[in-house]
């Protein structure tokens, strides 16, 4: 019988990216690299498990805008343009490495790899993503946890609640289409959290949410099995927080397992590495150098001079780092039962995206780790979030203190000398956005699908993202031009509505470009 | 019957005649061989030989076929077309021929796993016009948005202007950014200033953050406050109180005979916890499978408001009060493990906290850095 459990939750989200209007751009590679990194490789981890008959539980965001790209057939194509593309690459490395042995079988490998994630996305699949972690949702591995409809910041529009409740509710509502469910739970974007939020996710019937590790143990009264058991709040939702200790072993770049010399360099790309010309027809058209995933190198140590990757070598330590975390947790779970006198969750977020992206090993560790977590302990099983509270009905009641999962745990990296100028306009933005829903909408068909578009453009601009990299202050430009562009065309809307001056041709371009939720309601911002 | 016409055209030659026909086809044959034999496998030749050519044949059959095709659909959209555009479009289909060619190799290396013949100057393209919605799953209804591929589509030029500098409205925002620190901004029009300046003893503005724990503010009985004049065109402002849980009101004020007169003044804000607290430990059952519109409903007129619906089931869960589903009881004799894992005071939360920057930013800094450059914007 176990004595606890581990619920490991990967938080996949990517703004909404899309540009129709251009032939390639450069902030779509976001997306294609995290599938073919990141998605694509877990479902084929998750499609290994399933087939071997090994039990596992996971939970994972997705959040709605990068649902919508999954869904989106420009991007889809485009993915496989750049994959295709890949394979070309990687296949006329085998030629160039001929003599190079260490090299050439990682050409071998990238290449029959590419090939491989072709099959899935294309023949396999299908081009469709979601269907996929749908179906292992289904089949009752996956626990699937809604975001933000555009994973705006919910603190900063306290002040506003129909738009609160139009970034919860549009994403119940995309969510419910995408999976053929509710959502049982939602990652408040950034895990910021006010008090109150809750009112909305009540409305949505969204039965629990995640916090940051402070934002339980400051709360009214700090609870009693600190973050190894879920609190209801209030509202009747629930809240888990998250363990540090678990986070930290994967997280921490001096700590972390990412970090380890056997493991594959992020920053040696075969983009900035080889000679200009051979490379062009693989970079950006505009000649600029960009990362292709095809790395040749292990991290080695903190030296320049890197020595080659071993596919090989990299797997074994995976697997050693798997069985280090299992060990960690058998630990920690048997120490907290005895002390705590109850079955504790250990609640392990992390980004989707540093599984596979950033730390390339990461989708082979979690295999790993669940293969190993079924076969060779008993201490501890994987579990989904819902599926403990189902077990767990009872909880101590406590009110959460504000919080937030970024830097110093609370508002600063979305409140700075950098990004706080975008307020005074996206609080106009949703002061005229309810006006247009209680005033102007209902009366006529143009209107309406001009108040329609007016929500879309709100929604993009909301996005926690350009706040973000606003502060990251390394890539403002395309911030900055994005959340300009959606406030700008909102208020165009806004104006020509109420002049009853609807411009449909440029409304028209608008709805192609920004085709984010096709039946967004518009009620929720009343 | 060609097949039959070669057999017998055989069948009158001689020997040595079928011998040199045999070799000239590199067959493997012998002197020892009979003429039976020999007439056997020049048989079996020329059938192989058909087939491959009528292979042939219908390839290349097909592959006119695809050509006429094309041509008669790029002679009727060229002909619709004005000069210039027949011009692109003939080097469209040049190009798409050599992007065909690439794209079959490719595929070819795809499935057969050999290293594939690269055309390096050949640019791959993929993209297909689809019939398809833009939104392919899910059971809603198509609507104007899925217009499948729009890759080719020309935008209308926007002109969208630039975002103003003010709003021309009075309004005045605050948030409790963390413990230590109030973020506020504020906008007002020309005429609100110009009406309070003339009340004002020195036209100048002020900002002025009052700490109002615990009292029922009314301008002046704040615990302490924080006053600082407004530099010209400053319209927000960063104001350090280091006052966890503390609740403040920030207001834009003159200062006029009487003493301030305030222009803007803010919600109450409460600044956020930054310690562990003891309280009363209360548990509830609220079971997982039943909507809390649900329970909303069993609790009635009972429950006032949905923020009060944890302790007021919680209250009547041990009251004992009539409930369709049971109260489940907590284990609270562990209840002691706090202070043992963060410290009396919570230090260790306190660490974890500064400690937290670690991978998160840095890995999405570096994706940030990685995937996007500013020229590429200022080009554009």
């Amino acid at each position: 019988m176990e004595k606890g459990y581990l619920a490991i939750l990967l938080h996949a989200h990517l703004p909404f990216v899309r540009h129709p209007e251009y032939d390639e751009f450069l902030e779509e590679d976001w997306f294609y690299e995290a599938i073919s990194e990141t998605y694509l490789p877990l479902l084929d981890v998750f499609e290994g498990l399933a087939g071997d008959g090994v039990g596992f539980h996971l939970n994972i965001t997705i959040s709605p805008s990068l649902a919508s790209m999954m869904n989106d057939e420009l991007l889809r194509n485009r993915y496989l343009k750049h994959l295709y593309r890949l394979i070309d690459l990687t296949g006329k490395e085998i030629d160039r490495t001929k003599h190079q042995p260490e090299f050439n079988s990682l050409a071998w490998f990238y290449h029959t790899r590419f090939q491989r994630l072709r099959y899935l996305f294309e023949e396999k699949y299908h081009k469709d993503l979601i269907a996929q972690f749908k179906r292992f949702q289904d089949a009752g591995y996956l626990d699937i946890l809604t975001v933000g409809a555009t994973h705006g910041f919910l603190p900063l529009m306290e002040d506003h609640p129909w738009a609160v409740r139009a970034q919860i509710m549009t994403a119940r509502d995309y969510h419910r289409r995408c999976f053929g469910r509710d959502p049982k739970g939602i990652w408040l974007p950034e895990c910021a959290y006010f008090n109150g939020v809750e009112r909305f996710l009540f409305e949505a019937d969204i039965r629990y949410f995640i916090l940051d590790t402070h934002g339980l143990l400051y709360g009214k009264p700090t609870p009693v099995y600190g973050v190894y058991s879920p609190i209801f709040t209030p509202y009747g939702v629930a809240a888990y927080g998250r363990d540090p200790e678990s986070s930290k072993q994967v997280w921490s770049a001096e700590e972390g397992y990412p970090g380890d010399f056997d493991y594959r360099e992020f920053y040696r790309d075969v983009g900035f590495d080889l000679d200009y010309d051979y490379i062009k027809p693989y970079i950006h058209p505009d000649g600029i150098r960009i990362f292709t995933g095809v790395k040749y190198y292990r991290i080695t140590g903190k030296t320049k001079h890197k020595q080659p990757y071993n596919r090989d070598v990299a797997l074994s330590k995976a697997a050693i780092h798997a069985g280090n975390f299992m060990f960690n947790r058998e630990k920690q779970v048997e120490y907290l039962n005895s002390k705590l006198g109850i079955k504790p969750i250990i609640l392990a977020p992390y980004d989707a995206e540093l599984f596979g992206h950033w730390w390339f090993e990461g989708p082979d560790f979690l295999n790993y780790l669940f293969r190993k977590t079924f076969y060779d302990q008993k201490v501890f099983k994987t579990i989904t979030l819902s599926e403990y509270l189902r077990r767990n009905p009872t909880q101590q009641i406590v009110n959460p203190a504000r919080s937030s999962w970024g830097n110093k745990g609370y508002y600063e990296v979305w409140v700075e000398g950098s990004n706080s100028w975008i307020y005074p306009h996206l609080h106009i933005a949703e002061k005229r956005m309810n006006e247009l829903a209680n005033n102007f909408y209902g009366k006529n068909d143009i209107e309406n699908r001009a108040i329609r578009q007016a929500a879309r453009e709100l929604l993009l601009a909301q996005s926690s993202d350009w706040a973000f990299i606003m502060k990251t202050g390394t890539a403002v430009g395309y911030a900055r031009k994005r959340f300009t562009d959606h406030i700008l065309r909102f208020t165009r809307i806004y104006n020509e509505v109420k002049s009853h001056s609807v411009n449909l041709k440029w409304l028209q371009s608008v709805e192609d470009r920004d085709n984010i939720f096709p039946d967004i309601n518009v009620e929720y911002f009343k | 019957m060609p097949r039959k016409k070669e057999s017998i055209d055989l069948i009158g030659r001689s020997k040595e005649e079928l011998l040199k026909i045999a070799k000239k086809f590199k067959a493997e044959v012998s002197n020892s061989m009979t003429k039976a034999q020999l007439l056997k496998l020049l048989e079996s030749i020329t059938e192989k030989a058909e087939d491959a050519s009528k292979k042939a044949k219908t390839q290349i059959e097909k592959t006119k076929d695809i050509a006429r095709e094309k041509i008669k659909k790029s002679k009727e959209t060229a002909t619709k077309q004005i000069e210039k555009t027949k011009k692109i479009a003939k080097k469209v289909e040049s190009v798409s021929k050599g992007i065909k060619k690439s794209v079959d190799a490719i595929k070819k290396a795809s499935f057969t796993r050999q290293k594939p013949k690269v055309e390096p100057k050949a640019r791959i393209v993929l993209e297909q016009v689809s019939d398809k919605p833009v939104h392919g799953t899910g059971d809603v209804e198509p609507t104007k948005y899925d217009m499948g591929d729009m890759s080719r589509r020309k935008f209308v030029e926007e002109a969208l202007g630039t975002l103003p500098e003010s709003y021309d409205v009075d309004t005045i925002y605050v948030v409790p950014r963390d413990p230590e620190w109030i973020f506020c901004y504020w906008d007002l029009s020309r005429e609100t200033i110009r009406h309070y300046f003339t009340q004002s003893v020195d036209s100048k503005l002020y900002i002025k953050i009052s700490d109002v724990t615990n009292i029922i503010y009314d301008g002046s009985n704040a615990n302490r406050y924080l006053l600082y004049e407004i530099p010209y065109g400053t319209k927000n402002w960063y104001a350090f109180v280091d006052a966890p849980e503390k609740d403040f009101i920030v207001e834009i004020v003159v200062k006029s005979r009487y003493g301030f007169l305030p222009i803007l003044r803010s919600k109450t804000i409460r600044m956020p916890s930054a310690s562990m607290s003891k309280g009363e430990v209360v548990f509830a059952t609220i079971p997982f499978d039943i909507p809390l519109v649900r329970i909303k409903d069993i609790l009635g007129p009972r429950l006032k408001d949905i923020s009060e619906l944890a302790y007021l089931l919680s209250r009547l869960q041990r009251e004992k009060s009539e409930l369709p589903f049971p109260y489940i009881s907590p284990l609270p004799e562990g209840a002691v493990l706090i202070e043992e894992l963060w410290g009396p005071n919570g230090e260790g939360v306190r660490r974890y906290l500064k400690g937290s920057e670690e991978i998160l930013e840095r890995l999405r800094r570096s994706l940030v850095w990685n995937l996007s450059s500013d020229s590429v914007i200022k080009e554009r």
